[in-house]
């Protein structure tokens, strides 16, 4: 199994330790295999977005109980950067801007910071050129665009096709996409669905969320999951998510409460 | 009730010396006499004087430091791993070596060029009509010309478009003694310059570097300094006094990284209309450094532009003060204007004071300053976390692209890349040369 996610449990602590920490994620199963896209949708607020942040290892978040596998290994214990290494890669809902930090530069040190932890050589510049320049050609993406810093005065579409690059790039194990869709026109739709089919394969998983089956469309996924209330209510295959754009979430959130 | 205020154990060794002092040039004796009874009158500053409230010199100048009778040679070995380890040394210059405080015509390498003169201030037999070594109305200054033994003149004849920089060492090493140097630049009408000034050494001492320039009409000058004191030692007064003239342009660009403390004192006057001067500074500061500024840009003229990017970040115990003024004087329309002030807090106990000012006495203009503190945006870091770069280059790549734009118009690529590079390899660590 590629991600296995068992009973997690995880609160939000708020800054300066005022107030209640917040139980967010209440209890939550999910196993994932390699060659497998799962789609997750629910209703705003119900914890989507901190999943994958638990799951990227994002500060702030304390898991209380329950456990996380990936390929085998605890992941709740790794530093952010050792997830990615071994092959997580979160595509975030808001991609963050870094003035005076170009792209290209960011992406290079990533990818052969990543390769370090590994054990693997670092890529020489030629060859990592020639590996951005292919991806971005197939993308859509100029090279203009990496030489600007990053995120910075991107438009959301924008944003989101970079963090497409990045994954196309660094070639990760798991791929959770946040809303990769939100902000997207109908063809720059198009052309980031074509480059996630294009990292489809059998060695590879990825954990679609979004709020639109029109996503779901052209990533056809092979398992549907509802998520409500910090915990997957209901779990189907593609016919789920249709079900789901006809009778809204009222009704699978009231048949599980 | 005003009680006597005790003189710090350094300005009282700095009053004593005086009378048994004695340094080359002999025609600089009347001025220097004159500068040292000014000094006396007003001695040095307190944190209650105007300008100097954040600078704890009480605390920095509490031994005495007086000037050193003859320059202390230094270790062939240590000479030549400053020479050949600092930020500058991809700079294609010419370069002049000062070793605590007297010219080293033997570690030096000047370059021939047409209509530039450069002659070390001791070694000039009459005073050069073409100079100007008086001192500025300022305690420090007037110490360094009382203390001057050694500098670099520089005139670079109407026209001539230098095409070799000058690279000057100031290096300083050993303990409890002064040392000062008083180097001027004139670039003359329609001339063009680079200066690239260096602190290196080590050790408690004090140095005190005064740089003072005039650029003539049309002409420009581009410079360049970097302190790379070891961290710990040297108290260091640098200043830099310039008067730019009408259509000139002057490019000043500091990365102060080393010693216990640096006073920055960077005056510059408008002379001229139509004149333009950018001043930026980077800071990088750990343990328990503290680095001072005080920079006044003088609008005494219309039509001038002035940019002013300060940049300091503070690890650890470090403490970073900026005191920035932009005065546009009446009549001076059209006036351009613009002060940053900004801290980088890296370490819970590190501390930032900031405030810059505007003082205009005229409407037609367009000025503005701003202050910011904080630390590092936790949303970088993970960014760059969650795509494998670690904690700890992370960190260093932000403080690179936090200071990043003051290096930004540097014209000699490889010096901006130098100091490019230093920023981000300065949080890993690899810190003072
Ligand atoms: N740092 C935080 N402090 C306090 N509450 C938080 C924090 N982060 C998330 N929450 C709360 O946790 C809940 C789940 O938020 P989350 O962003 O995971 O939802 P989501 O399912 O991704 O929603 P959307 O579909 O709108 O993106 C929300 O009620 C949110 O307000
Ligand atoms: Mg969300």
């Amino acid at each position: 199994m590629l991600l296995e996610v068992k009973d997690l449990r995880a609160v939000v602590r708020p800054e300066e330790d005022e107030g209640e920490a917040k139980e967010i994620i209440k209890g939550l199963s999910l196993s994932l295999d390699r060659g497998e896209v799962h789609a997750i949708m629910g209703p705003n607020g119900s914890g989507k977005s901190t999943l994958s942040h638990v799951l990227a290892g994002k500060p702030g978040y304390e898991v209380t109980d329950g456990e996380v596998l990936f390929d085998g290994e605890n992941l709740l214990e790794l530093e952010p950067e050792e997830r990615a290494a071994k092959g997580l890669f979160l595509a975030m809902q808001y991609p963050v801007e870094i003035p005076g930090v170009p792209y290209m530069q960011f992406l290079k040190v990533a990818l052969n910071s990543q390769r370090k932890l590994r054990g693997e050589d670092e890529l020489s510049t030629p060859d990592f050129m020639r590996l951005v320049r292919e991806k971005a050609q197939a993308l859509g993406i100029s090279m203009d665009m990496l030489k600007r810093p990053v995120n910075v005065g991107f438009s959301g579409g924008e944003k989101k096709r970079m963090e497409v690059l990045q994954m196309a790039v660094l070639e990760p194990k798991l791929c959770v996409l946040d809303e990769i869709d939100s902000g997207l026109d109908i063809d720059a739709l198009k052309v980031v669905a074509e480059g996630v089919n294009a990292l489809r394969g059998p060695r590879r998983g990825f954990l679609v969320i979004t709020h639109y089956q029109r996503l779901l469309d052209y990533i056809e996924p092979d398992h549907v999951h509802i998520m409500a209330n910090g915990r997957i209510i209901r779990s189907g295959g593609p016919e789920l998510a249709h079900e789901l754009e006809r009778e809204g979430y009222a009704a699978f959130v009231e048949d599980a409460a | 009730m005003t009680r006597p205020i005790r003189k710090l154990p350094a300005e009282e060794a700095w009053r004593e010396a005086f009378a048994a002092f004695h340094a080359a040039p002999e025609w600089l004796r009347a001025a220097r006499e004159e500068a040292f009874a000014r000094f006396e009158k007003t001695g040095l500053p307190t944190p209650r004087t105007e300008n100097w409230r954040w600078s704890e010199i009480h605390r920095h100048l509490n031994a005495p430091y007086p000037p050193l009778a003859q320059p202390e040679t230094v270790d062939e070995a240590v000479l030549k791993q400053l020479m050949e380890g600092h930020l500058l040394t991809a700079a294609d210059a010419s370069v002049l070596v000062f070793v605590n405080g007297r010219v080293s015509l033997e570690h030096s390498r000047l370059m021939e060029e047409d209509g530039v003169e450069i002659v070390p201030l001791a070694d000039v037999p009459l005073p050069p009509e073409w100079a100007d070594l008086s001192p500025a109305n300022d305690a420090i200054d007037l110490l360094n010309l009382a203390y001057a033994t050694d500098g670099a003149l520089v005139r670079v004849r109407a026209g001539v478009e230098a095409s070799i920089p000058l690279l000057v060492l100031n290096i300083s090493t050993g303990d409890g003694h002064s040392v000062a140097l008083r180097h001027f630049v004139r670039v003359e009408e329609g001339a063009s310059f680079t200066f690239y000034e260096a602190q290196l050494g080590g050790g408690d001492h004090v140095a005190n570097v005064s740089t003072r320039a005039i650029v003539h009409e049309n002409a420009a000058l581009t410079r360049v300094q970097v302190n790379q004191k070891k961290d710990e030692g040297t108290i260091h007064f640098g200043r830099l006094g310039a008067e730019v003239h009408a259509h000139s342009r002057l490019h000043d660009t500091a990365l102060l990284t080393g010693g216990r403390y640096h006073r920055q004192n960077t005056y510059v006057d408008f002379a001229g209309e139509h004149a333009e001067i950018v001043t930026n500074s980077a800071y990088l500061l750990r343990s328990r450094q503290h680095a001072d500024t005080r920079l006044r840009v003088n609008h005494a003229k219309a039509h001038c532009t002035s940019r002013e990017i300060f940049k300091c970040v503070m690890d650890d115990h470090a403490r970073g003060a900026f005191q920035g003024l932009i005065h546009v004087a009446p009549g001076a329309s059209g006036t351009d204007g613009r002060m940053g002030a900004h801290g980088l807090l890296l370490g819970e106990a590190a501390e930032f004071d900031s405030k810059p000012e505007l003082e205009i006495f005229h409407d037609d203009v367009a000025c503005a300053h701003g202050s910011t503190v904080g630390a590092l945006d936790e949303e970088q870091l993970f960014y760059l976390r969650a795509r494998g770069v670690t904690a700890r280059r992370a960190r260093a790549m932000l403080v690179a692209a936090y200071v990043g734009e003051v290096f930004d118009d540097i014209a000699d690529e490889r010096v901006r890349q130098a100091l490019t590079d230093y920023a981000e390899r300065w949080l890993a660590g690899e810190g003072a040369a």
